[in-house]
């Protein structure tokens, strides 16, 4: 993983360069989102007097930004909904399996013995199993919809959570500081909130990032195989599949998507990388 | 004696058992009798392994359950046994009213919290109190271990302060709801010595102070020396020895205390080697039916392999060994007891 060590020049507060990316992560996400408020239009519409336009940073005379696809459709405004539907499907998606692999990783590190070997069992053959071919057989009986997606996003991302947060907490709970709390009169859920879990936040918070880019791809994934989101609506993995056909003649159908995944996840990556130093108290207050 | 009835703590018959891997069970702790009275430093003294530490745990009640229990005994505070309390009202007593503190401090302190932090609380576990009340005393308990620059120090992290500094925010802590008693663990053992010091006399200030009681374990002879009023030497689980410091310091009884204050270098005298005590401490399985020092000790008769000594003795002085030397012979019969053993 990630083991360089960046120094920060600053003293405190957020270095530009994550704030630039932040602040655009945000307006990437923000604008998706927003998209049935900014363009209002019936994603099944077509208009095939205008497809395969070329995007204005192409051809100056082209009305459309980014062109338009196979079916006439404005890809600046797909894109829109694209992103929404993939940030939508993925944050649902990353928030249950966070929730749910902290959970049985508490669990399974606090109590030890049969529990924790039957949660470790589950998390060993859930880590066996390969993800697309969870989500092959999802799609198989639930049918393509974004519940599904979110779903094969939860199965298959909560064991790497889980697995984290139960190392962390078997490490943590021989600790001295924990026995010194409880010496000094804690209960055992204080301990569990105040001390283990604030201990294992950046760990955890940077699985999540990591995690978090993976769930996009995954959904793209999914959608580029045809088991996620299905048309007409889009999610940015099946605008690469659909542009996909047309790689050699319009590349930019299938190559705008793909960068806004890529910057997408480029973004998350570097913000929890730094959030990872940021939370590390060893490293706060060094310049 | 009647002095029972006013002892702020005491332990009667405490045995504690680990379960060893074949499923028998050593017996960490052996059947452990204990008075504690306020403003009394005692001193639990012995080599590692000797269950000096699962006393205090089991007393806390901090044992791991997986692996640990305590097999027998009452532990009575202010009337109340406290094996019999439920857990949440022993959660209530520590930190409250028994506190303990730890060997090393930079570990014993949760390391993502500031100092400030950690003092409220426990301040605000055990006291309705506001957050501006609980900062306000977290400074004064500060000043009171004699920390310089308290307000710096608040919103300091443990690992930016130095060791010695560290082990007085953790007596700070124990000390903040003012407890009755305080339970330290070799609190100087991972501090140079020079910082020892200065721990030692916070410590005995602040039992002047507060009048609290304090067990102090430790396997220093000198920490013992420079400010316990009483100690309990323990061999394999049990008592083997107890006194005053001043009684035991001037004339050990048992051969196990003797062979610990013979292994004390001394500059006044130029010794080739170092005494040490042969051998290593027994795993005791439960039941023992011989003294649990016979195999290291120098005098073992007959009667140590058939039965365990009874701790008994005179005047407080109590001690746990068919062969004990009679008072008169003085501290010198124990250095001369070590030439012995080693030469021998």
């Amino acid at each position: 993983m990630m083991q360089r060590n960046k120094r920060r020049n600053g003293r405190s507060g957020i270095p530009p360069m994550i704030l630039f990316l932040i602040i655009t992560f945000f307006i990437i996400v923000g604008a998706g989102l927003l998209a049935p408020v900014i363009a209002p239009v019936d994603l099944a519409e077509t208009d095939l007097t205008k497809r395969l336009i070329k995007p204005s940073f192409l051809d100056p005379l082209s009305p459309y930004l980014m062109g338009t696809d196979n079916l006439g459709r404005d890809v600046a405004v797909r894109l829109l909904y694209a992103i929404r539907e993939t940030v939508l499907i993925s944050f649902s998606g990353m928030m249950i399996a966070t929730a749910l692999g902290t959970a049985l990783g508490i669990i399974s590190g606090l109590s030890g013995g049969y529990v924790d070997m039957a949660i470790s069992f589950f998390t060993d053959v859930r880590l066996s199993v390969p993800t697309t071919f969870i989500g092959i057989i999802l799609a198989c009986i639930l049918g393509a919809k974004p519940t599904t997606t979110v779903l094969v996003i939860t199965i298959t991302g909560w064991s790497s959570f889980c697995r984290l947060v139960r190392s962390q907490i078997i490490q943590l709970k021989k600790a001295a500081f924990i026995e010194a709390s409880r010496s000094m009169g804690a209960g055992g859920l204080r301990i569990v909130f105040e001390h283990i879990l604030i201990n294992i936040a950046s760990p955890l918070i940077v699985q999540i990032t990591m995690e978090l880019s993976g769930f996009i791809l995954l959904e793209s994934t999914l959608s580029f195989l045809g088991l996620g989101i299905e048309p007409p609506g889009t999610s940015l993995g099946v605008m690469v599949s659909s542009g996909r056909d047309y790689m050699l003649t319009h590349w930019w159908l299938a190559m705008i998507p793909s960068v806004v995944i890529v910057v997408m996840i480029l973004q998350i990556s570097l913000v929890g990388d730094w959030l990872r130093d940021r939370l590390d108290p060893k490293l706060k207050n060094r310049s | 004696m009647n002095q029972k009835e006013n002892a702020l703590l005491s332990l009667q018959g405490l045995k504690s058992y680990y379960e060893s891997r074949d499923g028998s069970e050593v017996a960490a702790v052996d059947g452990v009798d204990l008075e504690l009275y306020p403003g009394e430093i005692v001193g639990i003294v012995g080599e590692s392994g000797c269950g000096k530490s699962t006393v205090v745990r089991a007393l806390m009640r901090l044992l791991d359950p997986s692996s640990a229990r305590i097999a027998g005994g009452k532990a009575v505070f202010c009337g109340k046994d406290l094996f019999g309390l439920s857990e949440r009202e022993m959660c209530g007593i520590r930190g409250k009213d028994i506190s303990m503190i730890f060997q090393d401090p930079l570990s014993a302190l949760d390391p993502v919290y500031t100092i400030g932090d950690q003092i409220e609380e426990i301040l605000k576990a055990h006291e309705h109190i506001s957050e501006s009340e609980a900062k306000e005393k977290a400074l004064e308990l500060l000043r009171e271990v004699n920390i310089p620059s308290p307000e710096l120090r608040l919103n300091q992290y443990p690992h930016e302060l130095s060791g010695g500094m560290q082990q007085r925010v953790v007596i700070a802590i124990a000390l903040a709801c003012r407890p009755q008693i305080l339970i330290a663990d070799e609190p100087t053992t991972a501090l140079d010595v020079t910082v020892q010091a200065q721990i030692l006399e916070l410590i005995r200030e602040l039992r002047d102070k507060l009048n609290i009681a304090v067990i102090l374990i430790t396997h220093n002879m000198g920490v013992v020396a420079a400010i316990c009023d009483r100690m309990l030497v323990m061999y394999g689980g049990v008592v083997v020895e107890e006194g005053t410091c001043k009684e035991i310091f001037k004339a050990p009884k048992h051969p196990y205390t003797r062979g610990l204050l013979a292994a004390i270098p001394s500059i006044k005298e130029e010794k080739e080697e170092l005494y040490t005590i042969p051998g290593q401490v027994d795993v005791m399985k439960v039941p023992v039916a011989c003294c649990r020092f016979y195999k290291r000790c120098a005098l073992a008769a007959d009667i140590c392999r058939r039965s365990e000594p009874e701790l008994k003795g005179e005047g407080g002085h109590l001690c746990r060994c068919y062969m004990a030397a009679d008072g008169a012979e003085g501290s010198s019969g124990g250095l001369g007891f070590g030439k012995e053993a080693l030469h021998g």
